[in-house]
């Protein structure tokens, strides 16, 4: 019983770090623009397909195959935010989350249509994916290269906002895009670079969480998945998608391991949604959501 | 500038200010529509009935959703899910437990109005996005719990509903069933119409354009954007009584996350907060659906060497996600906005304004 429920605090938060890495390049666009972007899960499948077909088809050596990914993901990233987010600055926001809306099933018909006969498909290995076992409890080394990256990649953000006038403005933005401008600053570019900075984040979701596993259609869900993570974490916050999704995966591990066997499996997927609901009455902007102060 | 009403026509008692038909020529265009609208279903054939209930389904929540999002700014990405609250209560209080079909509808009623309060109240303190995100968790939970509570749903194997009777009627072809929605639609969208210009209407776009302001003006905010979700989750049940005894065989498939973005997409292409919006939204989405199934699976049988059937539905959808794209580029307010601009157009040729 106590290594089961170890063994759940522990895959819980190998699944939290998945869920986090998802969720940053989620909360940090709207962050800074107010759109939740629903094409993100289907960018994280696109580049990991990218990825696949350079690695197991064409056989490039490895560092070429990220280098291109994540040069697709920038290409993507600013195409997304020229052709499409651009028309609608200044417009109502429901038409943006609309728009992402339509780009996912954009992309997902591109995913159908060139890769979609092949199933689900498995990277070559390039990561450790052996276990280590402490007692009783088995952790996977793939998971926690992932887990790595994620704390690394929160690191580095903060860096970023905190030291770079790029990252400044970013902040900035964020507060009011007319204040912003009214400042000086582009929005527009800056903009820019925010979808840049997702879609690269999505890039490396793609490649890291594929690489733990297989790659399929299920890595579109994750967007849906990493909702309850970004609610608690608060929308506006990246450490607290960190936090979050570390709860969150336990939330899931643990009523998996204790729930599901009761009421005969499946508990695992809602239990993270039942969970949301309840943060959603006692915290209604999450552990470090912005509380906006409004006049009139 | 407010052209609805032509040159010349002035109001002279309260009941003229308050009508929602003015002239003699609207209520010409009125009645001649409605006729033809009716006399429509016997000269289509099964395929284009079946099409035109779907399409009446689809309209009645859709001005449901434009009440709540349209008008009071509530979104809600939980529609469909409101939908199949309304046609599995009518399948297990019709084809299960043999109620008459009316009562079953008003048993529907009460559940989907029921389920509407209970995810509208964390609206009270919510705002913006974390709303929507909220009636997301609602859609998954109640996909589940269909699957999960099999003894009442037939859980995946699906619920089938025997041909509705009301009356001694029994509505068991296209043509009766599409009457049926047709007369609904009519019904539902006169309401719509009458609450949009009530007390309650008004303060829904109060509440959308800025709640705070409209809670100091006196309007009970909580109440407020409550009833909105009150009204549309009616909608939504009434077209989920509809959608049960138009597909007779229910499964939790049919009300994914999927259908409830296609009901947001209706509601945005068609214009928020115009209820003629709502109407031609519903009629482009879903005639553009089917427009590009219908087109792809001939393409792919036509060319069955090049195109494999999974790449058929792959083109298919990237079209469908291209052309909300690319409407939503080139007309953000939605095609209410161009139907205005054609009337206005109309009206005053041949100035330019």
């Amino acid at each position: 019983m106590a290594d089961a429920l170890l063994q759940a605090i522990v895959s819980g938060i190998l699944t939290g770090a998945t869920y986090a890495l998802v969720a940053m390049g989620i909360v940090i666009v709207y962050r800074s623009s107010g759109i939740f972007n629903f094409a993100h899960g289907a960018i994280i499948l696109i580049s990991a397909f990218l990825f696949w077909t350079l690695v197991s088809l064409a056989q490039w050596p490895l560092w070429a195959c990220v280098l291109v990914t994540l040069a697709a993901a920038y290409v993507i990233g600013s195409t997304i935010e020229f052709l499409a987010m651009r028309p609608l600055l200044g417009q109502p926001i429901l038409p943006s989350i609309m728009m992402t809306l339509g780009l996912s099933m954009l992309f997902l018909g591109i995913y159908e249509v060139v890769w979609g006969h092949r199933g689900p498909v498995t990277f070559p290995e390039f990561m450790p994916m052996g276990h280590w076992k402490v007692g009783e409890i088995v952790i996977g080394q793939a998971n926690t290269i992932v887990l790595g990256s994620a704390i690394v990649l929160l690191l580095l953000f903060n860096l970023f906002f905190r030291f770079t006038g790029t990252g400044k403005q970013v902040q900035a933005i964020c507060e009011g895009h007319i204040i912003a401008q009214s400042v000086g600053i582009d929005v527009k570019r800056v903009l820019s670079f925010v979808w840049v900075i997702a879609c690269v984040c999505a890039a490396l979701a793609g490649v890291l969480v594929g690489a733990t596993g297989s790659v399929g259609i299920h890595l579109d869900e994750l967007v849906f998945m990493v909702i309850p993570v970004i609610i608690l974490g608060g929308l506006e916050s990246m450490g607290g998608a960190l936090i979050a999704g570390f709860i969150v995966g336990l939330v899931e591990m643990i009523s998996a391991t204790f729930i599901d066997p009761v009421i005969g499996g499946g508990f695992r997927q809602v239990a993270p949604y039942l969970f949301l609901l309840i943060v959603l009455i006692v915290k209604p902007y999450g552990l470090f959501g912005w509380k906006r102060i409004e006049r009139i | 500038m407010n052209l609805a009403i032509p040159a010349g026509v002035r109001d002279e008692s309260y009941s003229q200010a308050i009508g929602i038909v003015k002239t003699k020529t609207q209520w010409v265009i009125a009645i001649v529509g409605l006729i033809a609208l009716f006399s429509l279903p016997p000269f289509l054939s099964d395929y284009l009935n079946n099409l035109l209930g779907v399409i009446c389904i689809n309209m009645i929540v859709v001005l449901g959703l434009n009440l709540l999002t349209g008008y009071c700014g509530q979104v809600s990405l939980g529609q469909s899910a409101f939908v199949a609250m309304g046609a599995y209560a009518t399948g297990i209080f019709y084809a299960t437990y043999h109620f008459p079909f009316l009562v079953s509808m008003l048993f529907a009623i009460v559940v989907s109005a029921l389920s509407g309060i209970i995810v509208g109240l964390p609206s009270v303190r919510l705002k913006g996005f974390y709303l929507a995100l909220s009636t997301i968790a609602f859609q998954f939970i109640v996909y589940w719990v269909l699957f999960k509570a099999d003894f009442l749903t037939g859980g995946g194997y699906g619920l089938v509903i025997p041909a509705v009777q009301i009356f001694g009627i029994a509505f068991d072809t296209r043509v009766k069933v599409a009457y049926l929605c047709i007369l609904f639609v009519v019904i539902l969208a006169f309401f719509a119409k009458s609450i949009a210009r009530t007390r309650t209407g008004r303060a829904f776009i109060a509440v959308r354009d800025n709640d705070l302001a409209a809670e100091v003006m006196g309007i009970a905010l909580t109440r407020t954007k409550l009833t909105a979700f009150l009204i549309s989750s009616i909608y939504a049940g009434i077209a989920g009584s509809l959608y049960a005894m138009h597909f007779r065989w229910l499964m939790p498939d049919l009300f994914t996350l999927n259908q409830s973005v296609w009901y947001l997409a209706m509601v945005i292409v068609g214009g928020m907060g115009s209820l003629v919006g709502s109407i031609l939204g519903t009629v482009f989405i879903v005639c553009l659906q089917e427009g590009t199934r219908v087109w792809f699976s001939n393409l792919a049988a036509a060319l069955p060497n090049l195109l494999s059937v999974g790449m058929g539905t792959g083109i298919s959808h990237a079209a469908l996600g291209l052309a909300i794209v690319l409407f939503l580029i080139f007309e953000p307010r939605g095609l209410s906005h161009r139907w205005e601009t054609i009337k206005s157009t109309y009206r005053i040729w041949p100035f330019s304004y």
